[in-house]
C-alpha cells in the first residue's frame, strides 16, 4: 500500500474490513480501492445520530442538499464512526466525497484521500471510460454499477450489474490486492426459479453469514429470492446457482442488508426500498428446503419474516457495535443518519 | 462547471458597501469556479487562519466550505474550496482578523443559463409493435441528466391513459452510460419471468396485443438541474413473446460489390438490442477488425456497416459476440429463461462467425 491521489473517478459501495481497512468502489473507473484509515481504536460511546446530515454535507461540499447523493453507509467496526460514501452533484461526473460521522455525531469530510495509503484492485473486463460517437463501431466493454462490497474469508466481493446485457457477475479476489491489473475471478449468479427456469438476475445487496458451518453469502436479488452461496464455490467463471432459502414475495426492491445476533438467534435485516425493514429468521437457513415447487397462494415460503415498524424511508443500513444499527433515512425532504437499536 | 470570473457582489443590498470600497478591510480581488481571492486592505498583515467562505442562507449551526487558505503572494489570500464553486449557489466569504474591520460578502458565479434545455433524442426499441416479454429500453438525451429520479419521470400507460404500477426495476444507482446521456430501463424480471411470485401474482407487465405508451416527463432534471424542454412519449403495442435465442446463422447477409464503400448490410429477421448490436457486431478481414461505422435501420431489425476503405474482393468474417441479445434478453448462447426444453447453446467460443465474400468488381 502507498499515498499519493488514488484518482477515484466515483462514489461507489463500502465495506469495511479488519484493523480499520476501509474497501471503497469506484463504478466509473472500474476499481475497488482499500485505504489504510488508521481509525483503528474506538471513538466512544456517543449516538451517531445526525438530523439533515444532507444539509451538513452539502455545506461542507459547497452545494444544496438536494444535490447531495448519499451512495452508502458502512460503519467501522474498529472504532464506531460510520463512512458516507457521497456522490458530490447528481450529474455523470459528480467527485467522490468520503465523509466521517464520529459518535456524537460530528461529521467531518476526509478531504485528502491521497495522504491514505491505499492499494487498489481493478475490476477485469471493465471498459475504458471514454466517450464513443454513435454509429463508430467501439472497443469499449460494458459499463457497470456496483451495487455491493463485502469483505469476508480473506477476500473481497464485488457485485456488479450491467447497464447493456442482462448480466450480473459477483467478483471476488484475496486481499491484500495482487499487484497491477490483477483480475478477479468472475462468477456469473443465476437463480432457479422452482427448480424448473434458471436465469441470470442481479445480487442487489449481499452479507457473509456462516450457514450450517459454512463460510457463505446471503444475497438478495431483484427477483424475490433470498439465495446461500458457500464462499468454496466462488471458483473462475463458475455457474454459481444460489440455494434459495426464502421468498421474499413481490416488490422485492432489497437496498441493504446487515445479519445480526437478538436473543440467541441470528436474524437478517432487509432494508428494502418498496417494503420496508423486514426481519428474517436464519434459525433454519441451513436446512430449510430449497425451494423448488411453486409458491402456493403466491405469498412468501422458507424462512420466516416480518415487517417492523417504524423504519420507514430507510434507504442505508449498517450495524453499529453489537446492539445497534445506523441508518440514512428520508423524511420531511431531507435525509437523516440515525441510530437505533436493533430489533 | 460553467462560469466566468466575475462576481456578482450584492454587498449594497447588504449595506456592506463601505467594508468593500478601496482602503476598506479588504476587496474581492478574483473569482472563479476553482478560488476566491481577497486583497487584504494596506497595513493589514493577511490572516489565512480568519477566512472562512459558507454557503449563503444555510443555518449557522452547518459547518463552513472545506477547502484551504493560503497566502497568495502580498496582500492576497486565497480561499481554494475542495470542490470548485457551484454555478447554482450563492457563498459568502468572512473574514475577520483580530482588530480589525470584520467583512462578510456574498458572491456567485456568473453562471449564464442560456444553453439550450435537454430533450429525449430517441427511445429504443424503436419499432411499433415489441415482444409482450421485452425486457429493456434505452431513454438517449441530446445532454447529460441528474440521476436519482429517473423513477418519478418514466411512466408506463396503458390504452387508455392508466398508468401501469410498478412495471420497472427500480434500482437505486440507476444504469446510466457514462456520458449520462443514455439511461437503460428495464422491465422488472421478476415479473417478466415465469415461475416467480412476482409474475404468479401481479403479473407481467406487459399484457398481449396491447397498445402502450411509454411517457417521460418533462419534469427530469439534466446534470445543470433544469427540467426537460418537453416530456417525450414512446407509443407501442405487444406482440408474441420472443423466446428464442437470436442465430446469427440465420441472419440475411447482403455483402456489397468490392472496389468502393456501399455498406454490407444484415438482416437479423427480429429487432435486437441496440446498444449491442452496435458494440458487439464485428467484420473481419484475415482475422483483422476491418475498421468502419456501424448503424441500425429498420427498428434495430437490419445492420449496416460502412468501411473506413474501399472493400477488397475476397473472403470476410462478420463475427457477432455470444452475450449479443435481443429486446427480451435472449442471448446468442442463451435464452432469457433457460428450461429444459429451451435450453443453452453449447459455448463454442466468445463470438458466432458468418463467412462472406465480397465478389470481384
Amino acid at each position: 500500500m502507498a499515498a499519493g491521489d488514488p484518482g477515484m473517478k466515483s462514489a461507489g459501495p463500502l465495506a469495511f474490513g479488519p484493523d480499520g481497512i476501509l474497501f471503497a468502489a469506484d463504478p466509473k473507473g472500474a476499481t475497488v480501492f482499500a485505504f489504510a484509515t488508521g481509525d483503528t481504536d474506538s471513538a466512544g460511546d456517543g449516538a451517531l445520530d445526525v438530523q439533515g446530515i444532507d444539509a451538513k454535507i452539502g455545506a461542507l461540499l459547497g452545494i444544496g442538499a438536494d444535490e447531495v447523493m448519499i451512495v452508502d453507509l458502512a460503519v467501522n467496526p474498529a472504532s464506531g464512526r460510520a463512512y458516507l460514501s457521497v456522490a458530490r452533484g447528481k450529474g455523470p461526473d459528480a467527485p467522490p466525497a468520503l465523509i466521517c460521522v464520529s459518535p456524537g455525531g460530528e461529521v467531518g469530510f476526509i478531504d485528502d484521500l491521497g495522504a491514505l495509503k491505499h492499494s487498489k484492485l481493478e475490476l477485469a473486463d471493465a471498459p475504458e471510460d471514454a466517450v464513443t460517437g454513435e454509429g463508430r463501431r467501439r472497443s469499449n466493454k460494458r459499463l457497470e454499477s456496483i451495487t455491493d462490497l463485502a469483505y469476508t474469508e480473506g477476500r473481497v466481493a464485488v457485485a456488479g450489474l450491467s447497464n447493456e446485457e442482462f448480466a450480473s457477475t459477483l467478483r471476488y479476489a484475496p486481499f491484500p490486492f495482487g499487484d497491477g491489473d490483477a483480475a478477479s475471478a468472475s462468477v456469473e449468479i443465476y437463480h432457479g426459479a422452482h427448480g424448473k427456469l434458471e436465469t441470470h438476475s442481479p445480487i442487489r445487496t449481499f452479507v457473509p453469514m456462516v450457514v450450517g458451518g459454512e463460510p457463505s453469502i446471503v444475497a438478495s436479488y431483484t427477483c424475490t429470492p433470498l439465495v446461500t452461496i458457500p464462499i468454496k464455490k466462488l471458483e473462475p467463471d463458475a455457474h454459481v446457482k444460489g440455494r434459495t432459502v426464502a421468498e421474499l414475495g413481490n416488490r422485492n426492491r432489497p437496498l441493504d442488508m446487515i445479519e445480526y445476533e437478538s436473543g440467541g438467534g441470528r436474524f437478517l435485516l432487509i432494508a428494502n426500498s418498496a417494503r420496508g425493514i423486514m426481519k428474517v429468521s436464519t434459525a433454519d437457513i441451513a436446512t430449510v428446503d430449497s425451494i423448488a415447487s411453486r409458491v402456493e397462494g403466491g405469498g412468501a415460503a422458507g424462512l420466516s419474516y416480518e415487517t417492523v415498524d417504524g423504519w420507514d424511508g430507510v434507504t442505508q443500513l449498517d450495524k453499529a457495535g453489537a446492539k445497534f444499527a445506523v441508518v440514512v433515512r428520508e423524511s420531511d425532504g431531507g435525509q437523516h443518519l440515525e441510530q437505533r437499536p436493533l430489533p | 462547471m460553467r462560469g466566468r470570473g466575475r462576481a456578482r457582489l450584492a454587498a449594497a443590498a447588504l449595506g456592506l458597501l463601505p467594508a468593500l470600497a478601496p482602503g476598506g478591510a479588504g476587496e474581492l480581488k478574483s473569482l472563479s469556479p476553482a478560488a476566491v481571492e481577497l486583497l487584504v486592505e494596506r497595513g493589514a498583515e493577511p490572516s489565512p487562519e480568519h477566512l472562512r467562505v459558507r454557503l449563503a442562507g444555510v443555518a449557522p449551526e452547518l459547518p463552513d466550505v472545506a477547502g484551504k487558505v493560503e497566502i497568495a503572494g502580498g496582500r492576497v489570500l486565497r480561499f481554494t474550496p475542495a470542490f470548485p464553486f457551484s454555478p447554482r449557489e450563492s457563498y459568502r466569504l468572512i473574514y475577520a482578523p483580530p482588530g480589525g474591520r470584520p467583512l462578510d460578502f456574498p458572491f456567485a458565479l456568473d453562471a449564464a443559463d442560456d444553453a439550450p434545455r435537454a430533450e429525449v433524442a430517441a427511445i429504443y426499441p424503436s419499432g411499433e409493435v415489441l415482444p409482450v416479454n421485452t425486457l429493456r429500453f434505452y431513454i438517449h438525451f441530446t445532454a447529460p441528466m441528474s440521476r436519482g429520479e429517473a423513477f418519478e419521470r418514466i411512466h408506463l400507460l396503458d390504452g387508455e391513459g392508466a398508468e401501469i404500477h410498478a412495471p420497472f426495476l427500480e434500482l437505486a444507482e440507476e444504469l446510466w452510460d457514462a456520458e449520462g446521456k443514455r439511461f437503460t430501463l428495464l422491465l422488472d424480471p421478476g415479473r417478466v419471468k415465469r415461475g416467480l411470485v412476482p409474475h404468479e401474482t401481479a403479473g407481467p407487465p406487459l399484457a398481449a396485443g396491447t397498445r402502450y405508451t411509454l411517457l417521460v416527463d418533462a419534469a427530469w432534471r439534466d446534470a445543470q438541474r433544469r427540467p426537460l424542454a418537453a416530456p417525450a412519449r414512446k407509443g407501442f403495442r405487444t406482440g408474441p413473446a420472443d423466446r428464442a435465442m437470436p442465430d446469427p446463422a440465420g441472419w440475411g447477409i447482403e455483402p456489397p460489390g468490392a472496389g468502393g464503400r456501399e455498406p454490407l448490410t444484415v438482416r437479423f429477421g427480429e429487432a435486437l438490442d441496440r446498444a449491442l448490436a452496435l458494440r458487439l457486431i464485428e467484420v473481419k478481414r484475415a482475422g483483422a477488425v476491418v475498421p468502419g461505422e456501424v448503424a441500425l435501420d429498420d427498428g434495430e431489425r437490419v445492420w449496416r456497416f460502412t468501411p473506413e476503405r474501399d472493400w477488397q474482393a475476397g473472403e470476410y468474417r462478420l463475427s457477432a459476440g455470444s452475450e449479443l441479445e435481443d429486446v427480451c434478453g435472449n442471448s446468442v448462447r442463451k435464452p432469457f429463461e433457460v428450461t429444459a426444453d429451451n435450453p443453452a447453446r453449447p459455448f463454442t467460443g466468445p463470438t458466432v462467425d458468418r463467412a462472406f465474400a465480397v465478389g470481384r468488381e
